[in-house]
């Protein structure tokens, strides 16, 4: 078609030494101004089918490339990158790796110092990119200084400045918190909108893809198998489970719990439609109460293994990031903290482990203060998994690895012998005992560092953000051996806030926002407490907002966390 | 460990505004004359010059502070060296004990001298001079017209361009130091109660998942530079300007009239030279 920015002809391709092709046949159009998704599960080719809309596939890689990839008029096997980059900017998944600046400014200037914009005219495209993406003021300051979300609309800015006709997005927000991440869909919708930015957007996050994008795509195993505007994209649930993507909550939810109804045509992917159509089914429901099975905290809840009174903790000349929380975690209890960015919930987590102290108030850990321990003590007792397991692999062998606090607290060798097998027995690793930890994916990266505190024999489990950065799939694998740990007996506190996955493993449900515990309740109660929620800018579930929205006047009330159990509420006549 | 990344002075000042080509001339010309001297007075007084341009520069009063005060021990040892060991040495202070004469190479008084102490004392502001003349130079200038400087004076661009990459990632690997040594904390390595020598091992053990880490983000940052349009290349535009006013200029001209002037004089009329 005449307005087809991007024509893209049998395309395929290969990596230098490679077996497979990662990207086989592809045949695409996308119009000018259009907003695509691009969805998929990891390994499906999504990065690489970026880089080859800006040349650096096949230009900086090599490799095998059939077929033709068209941007903007430009074959992209004949244009140099530096050429195609003034026309399709790249904003990649990591906030800190893309700024290569040492000021905002600076990371701005960047591109277009490299095609020789003089310099009157890069210094107008800085204020006009920072204030495309409301960060004006700040242009001397160091990236550094900035929070995720600010890195990323930085990176936009940077690739603003050079007035791209289409902009690729590589899973921008899936390192920010929610409300990084809305920024970053705010100003990539308003992008396309106001400025006619053509949009390519590789996402995991579902209901904004739905919300936002005028066609989806799916790409598994390197190959296109389907394209469609969001609401015939997502009905296809048969075809997006086996390949790993979720759709949009309320779509499952409408599915779950309507999918007998004849009235309903076609599934709703976003919730304003959901609220459309059910208005047109309601007549035909009715709706019985429901027991929920874990609607109360436990009755009478185990010894409790850490308590906080008033805590409070001020960084040195700094504002007070712990304004006096107070917190009882039982014995075998699984609690969720959830929170922005900056809340407080790893300050907090850190004075469990003593790596700081407070500045007032009291921590105990199993019945003593924290400070009458060392921290290899409490490293014994207490388990920290950080974000990224790269930081915490000090080893060449799985089995060193796994060996390694047991060797610095010095154990006997024949407990360590038998702590080892035990813990890669439990982490399913003993078939990579030899192997260096750097020859495992990044999901087995993480059970090694598991399986090496599980060595120590702790308690108690604290995983600080494992979901973050992680597609569906992953996600759901780290929530599962949480629940394996759980049912065998440890306490499991765990940080995130992606809310959503969060049914079916944590019963509890602590909130903080700026220093303090908003909200410390179970998980029901929690995802109910939506004002409290939308203070801190945490979005419920949709399923929540679905029933709060439906909840039939006089009728039972709806509590559902899950798509399924709002199925359980509702009979279809 | 706090990350290395220090404010930079936002207030302008005389020095803040001389173009960088000035002030990175002013920092080789204080390394010159600190040699050129060996006069405690002239030392002090070169001293108490770049002070009061750090002064007048509003640089953070508390961090000059620190930093002389960080000094203290090398002073302490400087003198104290110089003080009994510089053969100079004439008048004597304190006779501390003699070494008795079966003792090779060391047999005689151990004593102070005091022509010994001055010399140390000497010393101490020969590094204080261009201790205090760095961050001076570098806190005051735009990183971006630091770079161009670097650029102007024939450095070739990757160079520049290397620097100032470090600059912008130097505060995360600190960052990244600090989390990998709380995780190795984590595992039972309590440095606090280990040797200086069992420490080292572990300091190595640091350096694994930092370099590989560091590997592994700079194949992304590979392809975030070409993205950019980035090819090394030196035929580029640069987004600031930096030109050379009349008063840089007087300035240069100036300082390197001195700079002979105070050699001319050193070598002929030993203006300078060592005094007690």
């Amino acid at each position: 078609m005449a307005d087809d920015i991007i024509v893209i002809k049998d395309f395929s391709y290969k990596y230098p030494g490679a077996q497979d092709f990662v990207l086989k046949d592809l045949n695409l159009q996308v119009q000018r101004g259009e907003f695509l998704g691009v969805m998929g599960p990891t390994g499906a080719g999504k990065t690489t089918f970026c880089l080859a809309l800006n040349g650096i596939v096949p230009h900086f890689y090599g490799g095998d490339f059939y077929g033709s990839v068209t941007v903007a008029g430009l074959d992209t096997v004949k244009h140099p990158t530096y050429q195609l980059a003034q026309h399709v900017g790249m904003v990649f998944q990591d906030p800190e790796i893309q700024l290569t600046a040492p000021t905002v400014a600076g990371e701005v200037a960047f591109a277009l110092e490299n095609i020789k914009t003089p310099a009157g005219e890069i210094k107008r495209r800085i204020s006009e990119a920072l204030r495309a993406v409301r960060l004006e003021g700040i242009e001397d300051r160091h990236p550094h200084q900035l929070s995720g979300g600010q890195k990323q609309r930085l990176a936009i800015a940077a690739a603003l400045a050079l007035r791209p006709e289409v902009m690729v997005f590589d899973e921008p927000t899936s390192q920010l918190d929610p409300v990084g991440a809305n920024e970053v869909f705010a100003i990539v919708r308003e992008l396309n909108r106001t400025q006619g930015i053509t949009i390519i957007l590789v996402s995991h996050a579902s209901e904004e893809v739905a919300e936002y994008a005028d066609r989806v795509m799916l790409l598994a195993g390197g190959q296109l198998l389907a394209e469609a505007p969001p609401p015939a994209f997502f009905q296809n649930l048969d075809l997006l489970r086996p390949h790993d993507v979720r759709p949009p909550e309320v779509t499952h939810a409408f599915q779950a719990a309507f999918h007998s109804s004849r009235h309903v045509a076609a599934l709703p992917v976003t919730l304003r439609e959901a609220l459309l159509q059910y208005d047109s089914i309601k007549p035909h429901l009715s709706f019985q109460p429901v027991t929920y099975p874990d609607g109360r905290m436990p009755a009478a809840p185990g010894e409790v293994v850490i308590q906080t009174r008033d805590l409070r903790y001020r960084y040195e000349n700094g504002p007070e990031a712990l304004q006096g929380i107070s917190l009882d975690i039982h014995k075998g209890e699984y609690i969720a903290i959830v929170g922005q960015n900056g809340a407080g919930k790893s300050t907090l987590v850190r004075h469990f482990l003593h790596l700081i102290t407070a500045t007032s108030g009291q921590v105990n850990v199993l019945g003593r203060e924290v400070t009458t321990y060392t921290v290899s003590e409490l490293a014994q007792r207490i388990g920290y998994i950080s974000q990224n397991p790269d930081n915490q692999i000090f080893c060449d062998s799985v089995r060193r690895e796994v060996s390694f606090a047991l060797k610095n607290l010095q154990f006997p060798p024949g407990e360590i012998e038998a702590r080892v097998q035990a813990a890669l027995q439990e982490m399913k690793l003993e078939w990579a005992a030899d192997h260096h930890p750097l020859t495992l994916s990044k999901g087995d990266r993480s059970r090694i560092v598991i399986a090496a505190i599980l060595a120590m024999n702790p308690e108690i489990l604290i995983f600080d953000e494992p979901t973050t950065g992680q597609d569906y799939k992953g996600a759901r694998a780290i929530l599962d051996l949480t629940r394996e740990l759980h049912q065998a007996g440890r306490t499991i506190v765990i940080i995130t806030h992606h809310l959503y996955l969060l049914p079916g493993y944590a019963q509890r449900l602590v909130v903080m926002g700026k220093g303090q515990a908003l909200l410390d309740t179970s998980l029901r109660e929690g995802f109910y407490a939506t004002d409290i929620l939308h203070e801190t800018f945490l979005t419920p579930p949709q399923v929540i907002q679905f029933a709060e929205a439906i909840q039939p006047p006089g009728g039972p009330v709806l509590r559902p966390i899950t798509a399924e159990e709002l199925a359980l509420a509702v009979t279809v006549r | 460990m706090r990350p290395m990344y220090v404010e930079r002075v936002s207030k302008p000042s005389f020095f803040s505004r001389l173009d960088v080509r000035t002030k990175l001339l002013f920092m080789f010309l204080v390394l010159f004359l600190i040699l050129v001297w060996e006069n405690i007075f002239y030392q002090i007084g070169l001293f108490l010059v770049v002070l009061a341009l750090a002064l007048s520069a509003h640089l953070d009063r508390r961090q000059i502070q620190q930093t002389i005060l960080l000094m203290v021990p090398f002073m302490v040892f400087s003198v104290l060296i110089q003080g009994f060991f510089n053969i100079i040495g004439r008048t004597v202070m304190i006779t501390l004990f003699v070494v008795p004469q079966w003792v090779p190479f060391f047999a005689g008084p151990v004593t102070l001298y005091w022509e010994g102490l001055v010399f140390g004392l000497m010393v101490v502001f020969r590094f204080l001079s261009p201790l205090l003349t760095m961050p001076l130079v570098v806190l005051t200038t735009d990183i971006n017209d630091l770079v161009l400087g670097l650029v102007k004076m024939r450095v070739p661009y990757k160079v520049a361009f290397i620097f100032s990459i470090t600059l912008r990632f130097v505060p995360f690997i600190f960052g990244e130091i600090d989390a990998i040594m709380e995780a190795q904390r984590l595992r039972g390595l309590a440095l606090e109660r280990m040797s200086f020598f069992r420490r080292i091992p572990v300091f190595a053990s640091l350096a694994v998942p930092l370099i590989i880490g560091s590997l592994l983000k700079a194949q992304t940052l590979d392809v975030v530079l070409q993205s950019k349009a980035f090819s090394g290349s030196p035929d580029r535009t640069y987004m600031t300007d930096i030109r050379l006013r009349p008063i840089d200029y007087g300035i240069m001209v100036g300082g390197v009239a001195f700079f002979i002037g105070a050699v001319i004089m050193r070598l002929f009329f030993g203006w300078g030279a060592f005094i007690a």
